[in-house]
C-alpha cells in the first residue's frame, strides 16, 4: 500500500468503524445495495463454474487412466509368474491367461484410442470454458476494485458531511471555526460529487453486466453441452464398439460374475495361509487376534471368518479347535474350583462356564491372578496316563502348561471331554492345558 | 510386545549378526524361495489393481459430482437472469439423474464384481506374510539350535547329557519350520493358480459396467437435447457460439467499471 493509501486509511478509519457499528448518519442506497448482492452472487458463481469445469476435466481424464491402468494390472495378474524371472523354463508349470492377457491388450488399446479421440473435445473444455470463464473473473476482479473505491468513498462522503454538521451545529462559531466551515463545505461538495459519479456508474453498470453476463453464461453452458454431449457419445460409441470375445457382453453383469466366479474363492479360503492370522496356527495368533479385535480390527468384513473370539466355531473346523483366549477362564475366580469340580462332573464345557465378562477383564489385564493350588492327582500307582501333543501351545496365563508339538505330557487330571482344560506335567513344569491339543496316547 | 516375544526378538537378531558374520550356517529352501518370489510377484500386481479399481470408481463420482455442480451454477446464473427457458432445467434434471441414478445403480454391482473380491483377494496377503514372517522366525531358530549341536559335536560339554538334549530341541525346532515352509510351499503355488479364476470375473464385469454407463450417460444427456433450439447445435459445430462468448466478454470489458474508462 503507498503512503497516500494509508494516510488515507487512517484519515477513514473513525468513519468506518462508525459504519460498522451504524452510528451516526451512513449513507444507504437500497439501488445499490440490491446490485452488489447480485454482483457478489456473479462473482462466487464464475468462481464455481471456473472450478468445476475443470474439476471435471480432471475427472474424465482420471476415468480413463484408472481404466488403462486396470488394464494393465490385471494384465500382470494373468502372466505367468515365474520366481525365476531369467530363467524362461521355470515359466512352464503356470501359463497364467493368455487370451486373458488378449483381452486386455485390445482392450487397453480401445480405451487409449479412446483417450486420444476425446483429447481435443477435452482440450476444448480447457479453451471454451475454463479460458472464458478466467477471462471473466478478472474483468469481475477489476469491477470489484471499482466497487472497493465506491464504498471508500462513500466513507469519504459521509465523513465530511458529519465534520461539516458538526461545525454548523456549533452555537457560537470563532472564526477558525467559520474557517473550518467553509472548507468542510468545499469538502462535502467534492466528496458528494466523486461518490455520486461512483455510484451512479456501478448502478448503472451493474445491471448491464447482468445483463451482459445472462448472454455470456447461455452460449458457454449450450457450448459445454455440446462438449459434455460429445464426450459420452464418443464414449459411448467406442465402448460400444468393443468386440473382444473374451467377454461375454450380453448377460447380467452380477450373474455371470457369480457363474463365472464358482467356487474360486471358497477354495482360495480353504488354503491355511489366507486365514493364518485368524484361524491361525496357533492360540498366541488368537490372542495376539484377539487384542487387535479389541481395536475394532476384527475382519469384519469377511464372513467366513469368525470375526469374534468368543463365537464357537463349527466342530467340523480343521485343527486346532475352538480355543480362545477369551472363553477361558481366569483361574483366579475364587470358585474356579468348584466350576471345575461342576465342569468335570456334569461334563460342561469349560468354556461354558465363563458368563460373566470377567473374562474380558482378564483378557484385557492380560494379568490373571495365580490359580488355586492343583489338586494332587489320587492314583499315582494306577500308571501314569500320557499323552503327545500335537501342536504348540504356551501358556497364557500363569499355571498354563506350555509345550511344543511332539512333547509327551503326563495327564495329571483330565476330563472326559477333550474341550477342557486338563492338568498336566511336562518338562518338570505342571499345568493346565487345552485338552483338545494333544493325543492320549 | 510381550517379555518373551522381545526375549525371542533379541535373540533372533543375535542369531541374524552371527550368520552374517558367518557364524552360523543359514538354510537355503530353493524351491520355497521360488514361492515366495512368485507371491511378491502377484501381491504387488493385486495391490495394484486393488488400487485402480477404486480410482476408477472415485473418478466417476468425481465427474458425476462435479457435473451436478456445474448445473447447479448455470442454473443460478439463468435463474438470476430470470430466463428460465427450460434448458438449463432439463440439464440440471438430468446431471442430478446420471449421479442419482446411473451411478447408483452402477454402485452397488460395482463394489459386488470388483471392488470388494479384490479387496478380498488382496486382505489375503497380511495372513500370508504372517505365515511367512513365522517361518522365517522358526528357520532362524532351527538354523540357531543346529548351530549349537554342531559345536556341541566339535566341542564336548562336560555335561554328557547336553549333546542329546540340544539334538532333541534341534529336531523340534526342525519340525516347527518345515511344517511351516511345508505349508507355504504347497499353498502359494495354489493360491497362485487361483488368481486368475479368482480375479479374471471382476475383469469382465468392470468393462460391462463401464459399458453400462457409457450407453445409460449418453442417453440421459441426450434427452436434454430436445429442449434446445436444433440451430444451437450447427451453431456449436460452426465455432458460432465461441465467437458470442468472445464478443460478451468484450463488452463486459468495455463497461466503464471493467476498467475501460
Amino acid at each position: 500500500m503507498s503512503w497516500k493509501g494509508f494516510s488515507r486509511g487512517v484519515v477513514r478509519a473513525p468513519q468506518s468503524i462508525k459504519q460498522k457499528f451504524n452510528l451516526g448518519e451512513n449513507t444507504k442506497d437500497p439501488v445499490y445495495i440490491d446490485a452488489e448482492r447480485r454482483f457478489q452472487e456473479l462473482e462466487t458463481e464464475t468462481k464455481r463454474l471456473h472450478d468445476e469445469s475443470k474439476r471435471y476435466f480432471d475427472a474424465i481424464n482420471g476415468m480413463l487412466n484408472h481404466q488403462i491402468e486396470f488394464s494393465k494390472a490385471i494384465a500382470e495378474i494373468y502372466k505367468p509368474i515365474s520366481g525365476r524371472m531369467s530363467d524362461p523354463t521355470s515359466y512352464h508349470d503356470d501359463l497364467g491367461n493368455p487370451e486373458g492377457i488378449r483381452a486386455c491388450e485390445e482392450y487397453e488399446g480401445i480405451v487409449q484410442e479412446l483417450k486420444a479421440v476425446l483429447a481435443p473435445e477435452l482440450e476444448m473444455i480447457e479453451t471454451r470454458v475454463i479460458r472464458p470463464a478466467d477471462e471473466l473473473m478478472e474483468v469481475i476482479k477489476v469491477i470489484r476494485k471499482t466497487a472497493t473505491k465506491r464504498a471508500h468513498k462513500q466513507l469519504d462522503y459521509d465523513r465530511h458531511r458529519a465534520t461539516l454538521k458538526k461545525l454548523q451545529d456549533k452555537k457560537e462559531k470563532t472564526i477558525k471555526d467559520e474557517k473550518a466551515l467553509y472548507k468542510a463545505e468545499a469538502d462535502v461538495e467534492l466528496a458528494t460529487q466523486e461518490f455520486n459519479y461512483y455510484n451512479d456508474l456501478l448502478k448503472k453498470e451493474l445491471p448491464q453486466l447482468f445483463q451482459l453476463e445472462r448472454e455470456f453464461i447461455k452460449p458457454l453452458f449450450l457450448g459445454f453441452y455440446y462438449m459434455q454431449l460429445n464426450i459420452f457419445y464418443t464414449l459411448h460409441e467406442k465402448m460400444q464398439a468393443i468386440n473382444i470375445g473374451y467377454f461375454d457382453l450380453v448377460s447380467d453383469v452380477e450373474a455371470l460374475f457369480e457363474k463365472k466366479r464358482g467356487d474360486v474363492k471358497e477354495r482360495a479360503e480353504a488354503l491355511a495361509i489366507t486365514r493364518f492370522k485368524t484361524q491361525g496356527h496357533k492360540m498366541k495368533m488368537n490372542a495376539k487376534l484377539n487384542r487387535l479385535s479389541k481395536d475394532g480390527e476384527a475382519d469384519a468384513e469377511r464372513p467366513g471368518r469368525p470375526s469374534s473370539m468368543d463365537s464357537p466355531r463349527p466342530v467340523t473346523d480343521t485343527p486346532p479347535p475352538p480355543y480362545s483366549a477369551a472363553s477361558k477362564p481366569g483361574g483366579a475366580l475364587g470358585d474356579t474350583k468348584n466350576a471345575l469340580a461342576i465342569s468335570s462332573s456334569a461334563g460342561v464345557g469349560r468354556s461354558n462356564s465363563t458368563g460373566s465378562n470377567w473374562s474380558a477383564a482378564a483378557a484385557a489385564k492380560k494379568k490373571p491372578a495365580p490359580p488355586p493350588p492343583k489338586p494332587k492327582p489320587k492314583n499315582l500307582s494306577v500308571g501314569i496316563e500320557k499323552a503327545i501333543a500335537l501342536y504348540d501351545f504356551e501358556a497364557q496365563a500363569d499355571g498354563d502348561l506350555t509345550f511344543s508339538a511332539g512333547d509327551v505330557i503326563e495327564i495329571v487330571r483330565r476330563t472326559s471331554n477333550a474341550n477342557e482344560w486338563w492338568t498336566g506335567k511336562v518338562h518338570g513344569v505342571t499345568g493346565q492345558f487345552p485338552g483338545n491339543y494333544v493325543q492320549l496316547s | 510386545m510381550s517379555w518373551a516375544g522381545f526375549k525371542k526378538t533379541v535373540n533372533r537378531t543375535t542369531v541374524q549378526v552371527m550368520m552374517k558374520a558367518g557364524q552360523i550356517e543359514k538354510t537355503n529352501d530353493r524351491d520355497y524361495e521360488v514361492e515366495e518370489r512368485r507371491f511378491r510377484t502377484m501381491e504387488a500386481a493385486a495391490n495394484k489393481l486393488q488400487k485402480e479399481a477404486k480410482g476408477y470408481l472415485d473418478a466417476l463420482r468425481a465427474m458425476t459430482a462435479s457435473q451436478m455442480r456445474i448445473a447447479e451454477t448455470i442454473d443460478a446464473f439463468y435463474g438470476d437472469a430470470g430466463t428460465r427457458d427450460g434448458v438449463s432445467r432439463s440439464y440440471k434434471q438430468a446431471v442430478e439423474e446420471l449421479d442419482a441414478e446411473t451411478i447408483k445403480s452402477l454402485d452397488g454391482p460395482y463394489r459386488t464384481t470388483v471392488l470388494e473380491p479384490i479387496n478380498r483377494f488382496c486382505a489375503y496377503f497380511p495372513d500370508i506374510n504372517e505365515c511367512i514372517k513365522k517361518r522365517n522366525h522358526k528357520l532362524l531358530d532351527y538354523d540357531q539350535m543346529r548351530a549349537k549341536v554342531k559345536k556341541l559335536v566339535d566341542k564336548p560339554d562336560k555335561d554328557p547329557s547336553k549333546l542329546p538334549r540340544t539334538e532333541k530341541e534341534a529336531q523340534m525346532a526342525k519340525e516347527v519350520y518345515e511344517a511351516l515352509n511345508d505349508q507355504l510351499t504347497t499353498e502359494i503355488p495354489q493360491l497362485i493358480d487361483l488368481r486368475v479364476p479368482y480375479l479374471d470375473p471382476s475383469f469382465e464385469a468392470l468393462v460391462k459396467i463401464q459399458l453400462r454407463f457409457c450407453a445409460e450417460a449418453y442417453s440421459r444427456m441426450a434427452q436434454v437435447q430436445q429442449y434446445l433450439d436444433p440451430d444451437t447445435r450447427e451453431q456449436y459445430a460452426q465455432g458460432h457460439l465461441d465467437q458470442r462468448v468472445e464478443q460478451v466478454l468484450q463488452e463486459i470489458r468495455d463497461l466503464s467499471i471493467a476498467g475501460a474508462s
